[in-house]
């Protein structure tokens, strides 16, 4: 390839700042035309905030992108789309109840004499799709197809708008092996026609194979640029997750040997495709946590629904203190000693609009402090409420202060002394200082600590390495809905850990 | 964040829709050519004797009980997110059937009247219980399978009155059940004037009036201080969260119609029991829709629906006065439903530069949910709505695939 | 096409695959040439003229027109994502404002004023809902009660003392009709047509019963909406336009990424369907020949009922439409008739419940058998159905098709959705 060509994408000290936090911070990115250009990075790394950037969802507040060598500025996608660069996103934009052929052309329908020329974009359609090898019948509703062609949908929408450029965002996040197999297909044809594809990745096997460079960012920033025939993947690893883990603090142990939790083959069906959760067996004492490490989108949240009764299982049995709970009701499941930090505390964890007080009771509605018989103890509530904030360091002014004026933090410190205070068996928590400040978040790490000596039993599902390695006594790591590894946090090496978790296997410098 | 503050705010978007319908109003009432000044006179005139003056109250009373009725069970269902529009089908039934069956059986006085206010809720929860099964059972959306069933409950009123149920000779010109004995009308509280010094009104407040506050009571204790209210409280602030804490979503919406239902049976035994004693064609009609309004007027709170129905029924008692004044009584039908929609754009208005505020770190007080602003997916054919989505927080709008995190933390992670 | 052995990869026998297989038109055929042997057969056993003579499928034109106009409304209004409740307040709108202007300037003034004084409520109901983003319901109901008080008001302003005549409830009449026009030689003048009818000949008689009865004085007019349907279809299915607005009532979110200008389209989405729900008026106007208040009755409403019945499909609308008003013209000409068509319920039921049988589904096929046998001895027993019952017939047909085919109807995927542009 001719080194003096101008670079089909480049992007110099690309800054994105949002109210408290930067996103993007000095990012460098230089992509050649007609390559597979993969930019990997663990999930809240900033991949997505730079895709945004560059496709013209927002302005950078520093930096500059050149297109071919030439300065560029998108104000909106349309600007990026006349550039030619195509998005496909990682959550398809598609109308079920249309067909291929409408979705493609939506916006840029060929007319004819006021008509649309359905003729006419069937043949350009057909065209795209045999040039580029998309196998795509312009008459199907998308609603018949799968994920796998729901995507080539996706490709042929930016593919028909002339991109030149194509933007693929995590586009393996939901396919089965076949369909990345076949999705790699794709990919070859559109390089071998002189597209450029950028690629963004947390999957650092499927990378290696298809990658013809890689960009790693972590916290916000251009980490360094590999060559995936002269990496290996365990250099990779570290660059992604960074070369120093957090020394667990050494502690007695407090693992009893009573199992409280019991997973048996645990599965979790999903409509069309490869199941969310894939036979799981797991066990949890008393005093132990056991932390579930992964990259996002690999069945966490639906193994944490299922044990907490708000998704069906399609096998397998859950076993709280040795019964089955696999028929209980949520409710039945919070009295009998389940207790829950939900990771989306927003949707499933509070009441926004509502005092601090009546977020006490909600999960807890049908014991006191929360309630009397069948009245709500308001005073009781009121009270506990404000124990709550003193004990658990939760900053508002009073216990009439509505949750949404709370800041994250304090919110979440309000829900782990809400779930605490009912003294549950078991606890799940799910991403638990998930946008939290670093104060809160040592509170809420020792909180846990405590808990977790006095005999509960925590299941910490968290994309946090710090929090994992730090709290956990015995560390599962889930890809792709199953747990592929048992490890020991005391003596885990940052490669082992990033390697079971994006999926690459061997050690060495291997051909892609 | 002062209690009267909270006050102040809550009550501002009602406040400015009002202000904005009678500014519409006037503008209105200005076209015609009468003074918009001659009208609120009119509207405030009571009458020059005491007499007249306490009867003008007792109007406006009388007219408020149903009104309130109607809001409060409107507003049950609101609270739960769900939109019972059937409450004007529920209580036509429910009012002919209990009149039927008040003057059928043969019991002592208060009895009669117990059994009319059972017979009646009974109806009415069975009409509404029909649209929370099919939602429930068939997801079918309440909007149109109440609507559809007010009007085969009016049909089927209709067929009852001039057939089996029918009570009055025929030929006659106004067709009713047969009439409620003496002994089945409830008394009216005439006599708290006496005991006020007021002057003595033409009509008799009505009896009803007092359970109508036991019910409002009964709603406020319901909703705010029980276990089942918390419920249904928080499935209609956040099915999500709701269902995350234990609440059986497809049970609530079933007891919530139920109750719904219930409330709206007793719309039509004020005028029932106090005045009619009988169903007619000519019974009072459109409590229904105007329970509507009325909720969303008084945001779904028992004191604000009460408010609600009194400045309803001021309105409606000023319709024949302003006739008088050569002012179309139609006037006060535009008056409320410009109340009405200003209600509801106040109220989005009002929510969301709240939620905006709130976010900017402001603990200020957002409206109540239900208020007529609820997320969409009310259609036919929708399930339970869904609820508002995760609070759009100040950070990068990124969603996972599990759903947004909310805030961003001082270390500058950002959830990407 | 099947072989007489093999069963077809459905299930179904070459005998069903026949009849149900193959396009979707021949289908249709196939189901109205059935319809109209049934008919024929219900008329000659129970002896009910009325059942298929002209008269009544020339009323049931008349009755389908305004409810297939508001279904048109809604088909527009909620393919764009509105729901749109408010039907019936901007028909009674239209009814006003056609008898204002129809007095005043004739016909042609009548179709724009009542398009107009519609379109108008329509305009409210955008606002309200894309801008403001009140939710759908709501709006409709309150420009539903809006629009009783606004009608009332405006004949009490220029109705009273008015040397036209009317009142404050209805409007002076019309100062002149559309035109209407019937077939030469077979609907007037020799009336070959007619003439067939009377002979009671099964299913010929029939056919030209339904024949001149679309035929014989039929306004230009109603031509000319019964067009609008086809037209509706090219429009939304087959123009770039029409393929936008769709888009928007299936995922305004994809829309917007490709630059399609959504509230843009919500809003004439919905002042079209308030236009077309005030031409539904309209045609209230012309069959009264005056504006009278509560002329609407409710058809706000059961026009929105035919448009789910329909799928919110142009071609299933106007099936509802035709259901739910050739059902309204019967019971006006002959009440017995109706009766006769618990006959006709009784049979197709009885097929239903022997086509489930086949297909092992046997508690729905005993279901359907109960009916079946409860609406035959209905029509044995009943001499003729009370005016209360018959009233909501359109809407407990369409409560039964929502319960029943709730999973088979496909509504706009994104309707009732406030969009709010960023948030999704």
């Amino acid at each position: 390839m001719n080194e003096s060509a101008p670079l089909a994408v480049e992007l110099r000290g690309i800054t994105k700042r949002f109210p408290g936090v930067v996103a993007n911070r000095d990012i460098e990115l230089r992509v050649r035309r007609g390559e597979v250009h993969a930019i990997v990075g663990e999930n809240g790394a900033g991949k997505s905030t730079l895709m945004k950037t560059l496709y013209g969802m927002h302005r950078p507040d520093e930096g500059e992108i050149l297109l071919d060598g030439r300065p560029v500025t998108f104000r909106s996608p349309a600007d990026a789309i006349a550039a030619g660069i195509g998005m496909v996103h990682q959550h398809f934009m598609l109308a079920d109840n249309f067909t291929v052929l409408e979705n493609v052309v939506l916006g840029s329908e060929p007319t004819r004499g006021g008509r649309l020329d359905r003729a006419g974009a069937r043949r350009r359609i057909g065209e795209i799709s045999d040039r580029y090898a998309l196998g795509l019948d312009p008459d199907t509703l998308v609603e018949d197809l799968g994920v796998g062609d729901r995507q080539r949908v996706e490709i042929a929408k930016v593919l028909y708008r002339g991109a030149t450029t194509l933007i693929l965002d995590e586009p393996t996040a939901v396919l089965v092996p076949q369909e990345v197999d076949e999705l790699f297909g794709n990919l070859a044809e559109l390089k071998r026609e002189g597209l450029t594809v950028i690629f963004i990745s947390h999957k650092l096997d499927e990378v290696r194979k298809v990658a013809d460079s890689i960009t790693v960012i972590r916290r916000g920033t251009t980490v360094g640029v590999a060559d995936p025939r002269t990496t290996t993947a365990k250099q990779l690893a570290e660059l992604m997750v960074g070369s120093e883990l957090p020394t667990p603090a050494t502690r007695a142990s407090t693992v009893r040997d009573t199992p409280v939790l019991g997973l048996r083959g645990v599965t979790v069906a999903t409509p069309g495709g490869r199941p969310a959760v894939d036979d799981v067996s797991l066990t949890v004492h008393e005093g132990e946590v056991v932390g579930i490490a992964g990259v996002e989108g690999n069945g966490q949240a639906e193994l944490v629904d299922a044990i907490m009764g708000l998704r069906p299982l399609t096998a397998g049995s859950i076993l709280l203190g040795g019964e089955d709970i696999v028929g209980w009701s949520t409710r039945r499941r919070r009295e009998e000693g389940l207790g829950f930090i939900p990771e989306d505390r927003h949707r499933q964890g509070m009441l926004l609009d509502a005092p601090l007080w009546e977020n006490r009771i909600l999960g807890h509605q049908t014991r006191r402090p929360a309630a009397k018989g069948a009245f709500i103890d308001r005073k009781g509530s009121r009270a506990d409420t404000e124990r709550i904030m003193r004990e658990y360091d939760v900053r508002a002014p009073g216990p009439d202060t509505l949750a949404v004026a709370l800041s994250g933090g304090n919110q979440q410190k309000l829900i782990v002394g809400r779930e605490m205070s009912a003294h549950p068996r078991l606890l799940i928590a799910a991403h638990p200082t998930r946008g939290v400040d670093v104060g809160a978040q040592s509170v809420i790490w020792e909180l846990l600590k405590d808990a977790r000596a006095e005999g509960m039993g925590i299941v910490l599902v968290s994309a946090d390495l710090d929090e994992l390695i730090g709290l956990s006594d015995t560390l599962h790591v889930m890809l792709r809905g199953a747990l592929v590894a048992s490890l020991d946090p005391a003596s885990l090496t940052p490669e082992e850990l990033g390697g079971h978790m994006t999926g690459a296997r061997d050690t060495t410098a291997g051909a892609a | 964040m002062t209690v009267l503050r909270r006050i102040g705010l809550a009550l501002l978007a009602p406040v400015l829709a009002i202000v904005v319908a009678l500014a519409i109003s006037g503008l209105v009432i200005g076209l015609i050519g009468e003074n918009p000044l001659t009208a609120v006179q009119v509207m405030f005139d009571f009458g020059d004797t005491p007499a007249q003056q306490t009867q003008a109250i007792v109007v406006i009373l009388n007219r408020a009980v149903p009104l309130f009725l109607a809001g409060l069970a409107v507003s049950v269902a609101f609270r739960m997110g769900l939109f019972n529009i059937g409450v004007e089908g529920q209580y036509r039934l429910a009012t002919i059937l209990a009149a039927a069956a008040g003057a059928a059986v043969a019991l002592p006085g208060p009895l009669r009247i117990l059994l009319v206010i059972v017979v009646a809720m009974a109806v009415g929860a069975l009409w509404a219980g029909i649209v929370a099964l099919l939602k429930v059972t068939r997801g079918v959306s309440e909007v149109i399978s109440s609507i559809m069933l007010n009007f085969i409950a009016l049909g089927t009123a209709s067929f009852l009155l001039t057939g089996p149920l029918r009570g009055s000779e025929p030929g006659a010109s106004i067709v009713t059940t047969a009439d409620l004995p003496e002994s089945a009308w409830l008394p009216g509280l005439n006599g708290v004037f006496s005991v006020l010094g007021l002057a003595q009104p033409r009509a008799e407040l009505y009896g009803f009036l007092l359970v109508a506050v036991l019910v409002g009571v009964f709603v406020s204790v319901l909703i705010k201080r029980t276990r089942f209210g918390f419920d249904l409280r928080a499935s209609g602030m956040s099915p999500s969260a709701a269902t995350a804490s234990g609440i059986d979503a497809r049970g609530m919406v079933i007891k919530t119609m139920l109750i719904s239902g219930a409330i709206a049976g007793l719309i039509g035994l004020p005028d029932l029991l106090g005045d009619q004693h009988n169903y007619g064609t000519e019974f009072t009609s459109g409590l229904g829709f105007l329970g509507i309004a009325v909720a969303l007027l008084g945001r779904n709170s028992p004191l604000g629906i009460a408010l609600g129905a009194l400045l309803f029924g001021f309105l409606d008692r000023a319709a024949i006065p302003l006739q008088f004044a050569d002012i179309p009584a139609s006037v006060v039908t535009i008056i409320q439903g410009t109340i009405v929609l200003s209600v509801v754009v106040a109220n989005q208005i009002a929510r969301r530069l709240t939620r905006r505020q709130a976010e900017r770190g402001n603990a200020v007080a957002p409206p109540t949910t239900g208020d007529g602003g609820t997320g969409g997916g009310q259609g036919p054919g929708g399930g339970p709505p869904p609820d508002d989505g995760p609070g759009s927080g100040t950070g990068p709008g990124i969603s996972t695939a599990t759903g947004d995190a909310g805030r961003t933390d001082a270390r500058g992670r950002a959830e990407a | 096409m099947s072989t007489a052995t093999a069963t077809t990869a459905t299930g179904r026998g070459p005998l069903t695959d026949r009849l149900l297989g193959g396009h979707p038109q021949r289908r249709v055929l196939f189901l109205l040439v059935g319809l109209l042997v049934l008919f024929s057969a219900v008329r000659v056993i129970s002896g009910e003229e009325a059942l298929t003579s002209s008269s009544t499928f020339s009323a049931a034109l008349l009755l389908a027109v305004p409810l297939a106009l508001v279904a048109l409304g809604g088909l527009f209004s909620e393919r764009a994502g509105v729901v749109n409740i408010g039907l019936e307040g901007m028909m009674i709108l239209g009814t006003w404002g056609a008898g204002w202007a129809g007095y005043q300037w004739g016909w042609v003034g009548a179709l724009i004023g009542g398009a107009v004084f519609g379109a108008a409520g329509g305009l409210v109901h955008a606002v309200a809902t894309v801008t403001f983003g009140v939710d759908h319901v709501v709006s409709g109901v309150a420009i539903n009660i809006l629009a009783g008080g606004v009608v009332r008001f405006l004949s009490e302003l220029v109705y009273t003392d008015n040397p036209a005549g009317g009142g404050v409830t209805q409007s002076p009449p019309l100062a002149s009709r559309p035109p209407s026009f019937s077939l030469p030689v077979l609907s007037s003048g020799p009336d070959l047509l007619g003439d067939l009818e009377g002979k009671h000949w099964f299913l010929l008689s029939d056919l030209a019963g339904l024949l001149r009865g679309v035929t014989n004085g039929v306004g230009v007019l109603t031509v000319l909406v019964v067009l609008l349907i086809p037209a509706a279809y090219l429009v939304l299915w087959r123009t770039a336009f029409g393929l936008r607005l769709r888009s928007c009532g299936e995922n305004p979110a994809a829309a917007d990424s490709l630059g399609v200008p959504v509230y843009r389209l919500k809003y004439t989405a919905v002042v079209i369907s308030g236009a077309l729900a005030g031409l539904g008026g309209v045609f209230l106007v012309f069959i009264a020949t005056i504006y009278r208040e509560g002329q609407t009755g409710g058809r706000g409403f059961i026009g929105l009922a035919a448009l789910i019945f329909g799928n919110w499909r142009p071609g299933g609308l106007a099936a509802g439409a035709a259901l739910f008003g050739f059902s309204d013209a019967l019971q006006l000409r002959s009440r017995t008739a109706v009766v006769a068509l618990l006959l006709l319920v009784a049979v197709l039921l009885a097929g239903v419940a022997v086509w489930q049988a086949t297909r092992r589904k046997l508690t729905q096929a005993v279901l359907a058998g109960a009916f079946a046998a409860a609406a035959l001895v209905g029509y044995l027993t009943i001499d003729e159905l009370p005016e209360g019952i018959v009233s909501f017939t359109p809407h407990l047909t369409t409560l039964l098709v929502l319960s029943l085919a709730s999973q088979r109807l496909r509504m706009p995927k994104a309707d009732g959705l406030v969009y709010r542009r960023g948030e999704h």
